[in-house]
């Protein structure tokens, strides 16, 4: 396809989403697109559709992240990739702070370990001075050892990155195939069926219906013999 | 005694996974476990590259990634001779009844759906080991 013809194209999915009647029909007659009323029709649902959620996608942006909100991105899918790598970094800063962090505490349960060994009569002589000392060295290290177990919960929390990053490639997919789906119908005008793009959407929610959680995957391999 | 407290600690192992903050969370429970010798590969074809240089003793991989799913990896090393005894422990989303019963015919050791906790993560480790050792 040339240039011109794809940029044409590209406006007059653009036109479509905006309902601009006026541009459509120009574009139509510049691309030579006159009597396919049926099949326009079917596109402009879909461009509308698109559209639509472009902007809900907008919306849902500017309320819950300031940073993205702020961050004009040229389209949706520059807009995904932008969360992904937002999301990524979020998650990166937040295990580099619970590794250090887990480094210094892990140094201070050792250390509090050999201090409870001096505790002995020979170091410390009066019993009343040593059992003071040993519960509260026992103490501290009970309160490192459940700072750790935070961290540990702190950690296992960014497995949201990876779930929503997975999710996020696949709508990327989902929308760049959009596009291309209803660039290449144009410029195949007067082909009957349309790709079946709410059939694959379809075929990913019933997907998820079927998903089974680690009890129901432990029953199926207990039925594959483990 | 269980299984896990009677391996050796200093195994090889390789973490197969395509985004970098799910391999630092296997890398930091494995770490919790006691295994400290990780290494790591962004997808199924660096994880066999790696796995035909260096000896590895447990294989942790994610199934959804480019150049070579996770279940394809599976399939490879089960297929090779020097690497087909390798515990292969599969940590997925993908958590459909088809995904599991083509990871058990293809030889998976064990199977966790992700979000996993850590918990999950030694349970299952335990499990493979006490058939091994």
């Amino acid at each position: 396809m040339s240039p011109d013809k794809e940029h044409a194209l590209q406006e007059l999915v653009d036109a479509l989403g905006k309902g601009d009647e006026g541009r459509i029909q120009e574009l139509l007659n510049q691309l030579e697109i006159k009597s396919h009323s049926n099949v326009y029709e079917r596109i402009g649902t879909m461009a509308r559709e698109l559209h639509r959620t472009l902007l809900e996608f907008n919306q849902s942006m500017s309320s819950e992240n300031v940073t993205m909100h702020s961050t004009t991105l040229p389209d949706a899918v520059d807009k995904l990739e932008e969360v992904l790598k937002v999301t990524f970094q979020a998650a990166d800063k937040t295990l580099n702070s619970v590794e250090e962090q887990n480094t210094i505490l892990s140094s201070s349960y050792e250390a509090l370990g050999e201090a409870l060994e001096t505790l002995k009569p020979d170091n410390i002589p009066d019993e009343t001075v040593r059992t003071t000392l040993k519960e509260m060295l026992e103490a501290e290290r009970e309160r490192v050892e459940r700072s750790l177990a935070i961290n540990n919960e702190i950690m296992m929390t960014q497995e949201f990155q990876d779930l929503t990053g997975q999710a996020l490639k696949k709508v990327i997919k989902l929308v760049q195939g959009m596009k291309d789906n209803i660039s290449a119908l144009i410029e195949i005008f007067g082909a009957e069926d349309l790709p079946p793009v709410q059939v694959a959407q379809e075929s990913e929610q019933a997907l998820d219906e079927n998903k089974l959680d680690q009890g129901d995957v432990d029953s199926v391999l207990k039925d594959c013999g483990f | 005694m269980s299984a896990l407290s009677k391996v050796d600690k200093n195994m090889r192992i390789l973490v197969v996974d395509d985004f970098s903050t799910m391999r630092r969370i296997v890398r930091n429970c494995l770490k919790q476990l006691g295994f400290t010798n990780v290494k790591e590969a962004v997808d199924g074809a660096q994880a066999y590259d790696t796995l035909k240089q260096e000896k590895f003793d447990f294989i942790v991989s994610d199934w959804n990634m480019p150049n070579m799913m996770g279940i394809d990896l599976l399939k490879a090393v089960r297929a090779d001779e020097e690497l087909k005894t390798i515990p292969f422990l599969m940590v997925t989303a993908e958590a459909q009844k088809e995904n599991i019963i083509a990871a058990a015919q293809a030889g998976v050791s064990n199977y966790i759906i992700k979000p996993f906790d850590s918990d999950t993560l030694t349970t299952k480790m335990e499990a493979i080991f006490k058939k091994l050792v």
